[in-house]
């Protein structure tokens, strides 16, 4: 991979831009920049579909002016001052927000794990071998499942944001992961799309994760196969830890940050400090673990991540804020340090690494206990986040009968997430790490219309 | 730009060995988007460079630079063949050479790209300004409104050494409006948007910006009162921009070629029945019936030009969508669907403008011989499995007794198996449109794609049951 691009010079180019655009007019600007560069094998049928060996850096740059906010990116830095004659023009075009404004720089430690000098060094070579390792693993015991497409990747990248506020920050990080998709072929029979994935700020036991990940694949795609139909009834539902991410956690997660309760299309908006969901259920978000895939040490405004628990005890007790949805909330507030996005935007607000919190259930326990229950790996389906309300087919999924599983398939649940949160009956132990971003456990709610076709 | 371009890709492609496939992609995007009469985002975003594609020894290799100077696209070319060779080395399956084919050369012109880069910004601010003010004032219900303009301003030209030199530049643009409204801590919210390939007079051709503004409006009050509808298996009559979500995500996908090889439901079931004699599909980089549908494209990222594909005729599966790769593995000629989005994408097979031809009856004739059933309009998303089962959310579901509409429903969902699905249509209505003009499709990176067709009558599965 390029040794090419270093934080100071990354860093130096940012300082120069936002230079530029003080010079083009703007009052205040602040420049992110991210520089990418790495290998990575695509799969598809079974086999290596490609290599490829990239890098590219891209400049973000945001002014203000007359309290008027433009926003320009370019992947030239020899067009920057171009770029900055844009952010200004379109500034010149926008409408007055006093709330705008540049976050003031704060101390920021730096969290440790993040980079890895063996993965940085990973050839195109060695990145196609780890490839290789994990197509083998899918169907080392049985040749059903079929990989449609995934990859492995190992990257090296930069970041930089400097400021008229005076913030000038840089970090490097690198990231390796593999993904597959794909289904169960048995003769005439095809079964659910499932997907698996391991991703890692170290290389260290990666041929280990991708094996894992290869097994999963494989049992979940075979576990698909053959499916009956269901039996429509109301009441509960086991959601898998990709399932709560998807549907639970995810949609929570845009009904309590900050701009959907500004722009009045959060049912929670008037809901904080009160109690939304079952006490035993416990939603943080911490972007500070070290050697997390989620934790940065510092956000895209340049504020350092912290814990946040966002639902304590089943009550609202934290939102998400950028700099300028704190300016902009009804309520005093400071930036909680989430501040997203990449240098191709301009700040959003979102999480780094979620957890809900491990409760007190044994999932063999649930399955055998619960009379009768749909367990949902995957769901397919449509959420309103304005609404809380929520339809979708259950996907890869099995009906439970007094300890008998089996799969089915046409079926779908609805009901309303708002509903949902406070019907919580059973949270399991056991947690699993979704999408290298999530930890979750298994949850049981009761309440939930499911339709079989 | 993109013809100079052409010329640099030339020079560096006449120095090459072997099949070397270089694209220039210069792609410029403009985004304004106002809710609440705050400017939520305004920005334009530049980004070009070149893409490599290498094929030796029956393996792929591909590299990128955002520089688009000879000596950086060489670099490229080299890195590419390395990592075509590494994998050349692991590969099980190698890459047929790739067949002869009729490969575009020359300049495509297309006068909209600059028709719309000549609108001021100030006045696609002002338009978004407008629209969103104009929809919080439809209801003293309507909370918020949210109105954002797109357009993808894109540049591009592809040289191969087997013979594609060609160079083109389009422009799609995209509006969006939505109302949410609220009664007593109940919300609803609609959506209305429209995509195309052309200028703006093309963008507001169908419905005006006021007609997108009104039934967005109208619908987020309307579903306030609208109750869930009886979840099971019923009679529904699909709206073109339903039918377009089915056969692009349902149906569609599973003919793409390299989703065949993986094990598709389509696989081995060229010549066979898969849907009612009614149904007849195609994927077309023209926009067949109207002009503008916005992923019309006039030669793929391979250097094959677009043509009509017959996916289904009367029923029968006729056709998978190819690049060259599978093309030759298949013993076809390519179908030009290879695409790709950005210069650092290597091009993939990807539908285009996808849609049912229309039939004979009206929609009021259809809905006169429906005695039970639901009118269904408006995705608001929607997924498709392996398997060919589908689920798409509805926003405008409308009931229908004794052949006449009745009351709205909300929360709606339909969710079937394609093919299934697709063998009990009884009836297809002369009305065509593309509505999906404003839509993403996702492969591990974009696609500007459309969809559409005419009504048609079939049953499936609906959920959001009470």
């Amino acid at each position: 991979m390029s040794e090419s691009m270093t934080e100071s010079k990354l860093l130096a180019q940012c300082r120069r831009a936002v230079d530029l655009a003080l010079e083009a007019g703007a009052d205040e600007a602040e420049v992110c920049a991210g520089f990418g560069g790495g290998s990575s094998v695509s799969f598809e049928n079974n086999d290596i579909q490609i290599a490829m060996s990239d890098e590219e850096v891209t400049f973000g740059l945001r002014v203000i002016a007359d309290s008027k906010q433009g926003f320009a990116a370019t992947n030239d830095p020899e067009t920057l001052a171009e770029s900055a004659r844009d952010a200004l023009a379109i500034a010149k075009s926008s409408v007055v927000d006093e709330h705008l404004g540049l976050a003031e720089p704060v101390e920021v430690t730096p969290i440790q794990g993040l980079y890895d000098d063996a993965i940085a060094g990973l050839s195109v070579s060695e990145v196609t071998g780890l490839g290789v390792h994990l197509l083998d693993a899918v169907r080392s015991h049985d040749p059903r499942p079929s990989v449609d497409s995934g990859s492995v990747t190992g990257a090296r990248s930069v970041r930089a944001i400097a400021s008229s506020t005076g913030i000038n920050l840089s970090e490097s990080t690198s990231y390796l992961g593999g993904s597959l998709f794909g289904m169960a072929v048995d003769g005439d029979e095809v079964g659910s799309f499932v997907s698996e994935g391991r991703y890692s700020r170290s290389r260290a036991d990666f041929e280990a994760a991708l094996t894992e990940a290869g097994t999963t694949f494989s049992k979940k795609a075979i576990g698909a196969l053959h499916p009956g139909k269901g039996v429509s009834f109301k009441g509960q539902v086991l959601f898998s830890p990709e399932a709560v991410a998807s549907l639970l956690v995810s949609n929570l997660v845009t009904m309590v940050a900050a701009p959907s309760i500004r722009k009045g299309k959060s049912p929670l908006a008037n809901k904080f400090a009160e109690k939304i969901a079952s006490t035993s259920f416990q939603l943080y978000d911490d972007g500070t673990i070290p050697g997390a895939v989620g934790s940065s040490s510092f956000d895209r405004e340049g504020m350092p991540h912290r814990r946040v628990e966002i639902i304590k005890d089943g009550i609202f007790s934290s939102s998400l804020f950028n700099h300028y949805e704190a300016r902009a909330a009804k309520h005093a507030a400071s930036s909680t340090g989430h501040a997203s996005g990449g240098a191709n935007a301009i700040p959003g607000v979102s999480t780094s690494q979620l957890e809900v919190a491990a409760g007190e259930y044994d999932l063999e326990a649930l399955l055998r206990d619960t009379p009768r229950t749909v367990l949902v790996n995957r769901f397919s389906g449509s959420t309103n986040a304005v609404t809380g309300e929520f339809s979708g087919v259950v996907k890869s999924g099995y009906l439970i009968e007094r300890g008998e599983r089996r799969p089915i398939t046409e079926t779908l649940i609805s009901g309303n997430l708002l509903d949902l949160y406070r019907n919580i009956t059973a949270i399991t132990a056991d947690r699993v790490k979704v999408h290298g971003l999530y930890m979750m456990p298994y949850i049981l709610a009761d309440g939930i219309s499911v339709t079989a076709g | 730009m993109s013809i100079e371009m052409t010329e640099v890709l030339q020079s560096v492609a006449d120095t090459c060995e072997g099949f070397v496939e270089l694209r220039y992609v210069k792609k410029t995007t403009r985004q304004i988007a106002v809710e609440s009469g705050r400017v939520e985002q305004a920005n334009v975003k530049r980004r070009n460079g070149v893409g490599v594609r290498v094929l030796e020894d029956g393996s792929w290799g591909f590299s990128s630079t955002g520089s688009s100077d000879a000596a950086s696209i060489k670099r490229a070319v080299d890195r590419a063949r390395d990592a075509a060779r590494v994998s050349a080395d692991r590969k099980k399956d190698k890459a047929p050479p790739l067949g002869k084919t009729v490969l575009a050369r020359g300049h495509f012109a297309n006068d909209a790209a600059a028709a719309v880069a000549a609108i001021p910004l100030e006045r696609k601010v002002e338009l978004a300004l407008e629209t969103e003010a104009e929809a919080r004032g439809k209801s003293h219900l309507i909370k918020s409104a949210t109105c954002v303009y797109n357009e993808i301003d894109e540049e591009k030209a592809l040289v191969t050494t087997d013979g594609a030199a060609a160079n083109f530049r389009l422009v799609r643009p995209e509006f969006r409006i939505q109302s949410v409204a609220e009664r007593d801590g109940v919300m609803s919210s609609a959506n209305e948007s429209v995509g195309v390939t052309g200028n703006w007079d093309c963008l507001f051709e169908r419905r005006s910006r006021e007609a997108l503004v009104e039934s967005s409006a109208r619908f987020a009050v309307d579903l306030l009162d609208a109750q869930l509808p009886q979840g099971g298996r019923h009679t529904v009559i699909l709206a073109p921009s339903i039918v377009g979500l089915l056969v692009h995500e349902a149906i569609g996908h599973t003919v793409e070629a390299d989703f065949v090889l993986s094990g598709s439901v389509a696989q081995g079931k060229i010549g066979q029945r898969v849907a009612s004699d009614l149904v007849t599909l195609c994927d077309s980089g023209f926009s067949e019936f109207h002009p503008g549908a916005g992923g019309t494209l006039p030669v793929d990222d391979e250097g094959v030009p677009t043509q009509k594909t017959t996916i289904i005729r009367d029923g029968i599966l006729e056709s998978y969508l190819h690049n060259r790769e599978s093309a030759a593995r298949f013993g076809v000629e390519p179908t030009g669907n290879a695409r790709a989005w950005d210069y650092s994408d290597q091009p993939l097979i990807r539908m285009r403008n996808t849609y049912l031809c229309p039939g004979e009856q009206t929609l009021e004739e259809i809905i006169a011989s429906t005695e039970d059933g639901y009118l269904l309009d408006g995705p608001r998303n929607g997924q498709a499995d392996a398997t060919g089962e589908f689920m798409f959310a509805v926003q405008n579901a409308v009931r229908i007794k004794n052949g006449k509409l009745a009351e709205l429903v909300k929360g709606v969902t339909i969710s079937g198996v394609a093919f299934e699905v697709m063998q009990t249509v009884d009836a297809v209505s002369k009305e065509f449109r593309w509505d999906l003009g404003s839509g993403y499709c996702g492969k591990g990176q974009p696609a500007k794609v459309d969809a559409g067709g005419p009504y048609i009558r079939c049953r499936a599965l609906l959920g959001g049951a009470q």
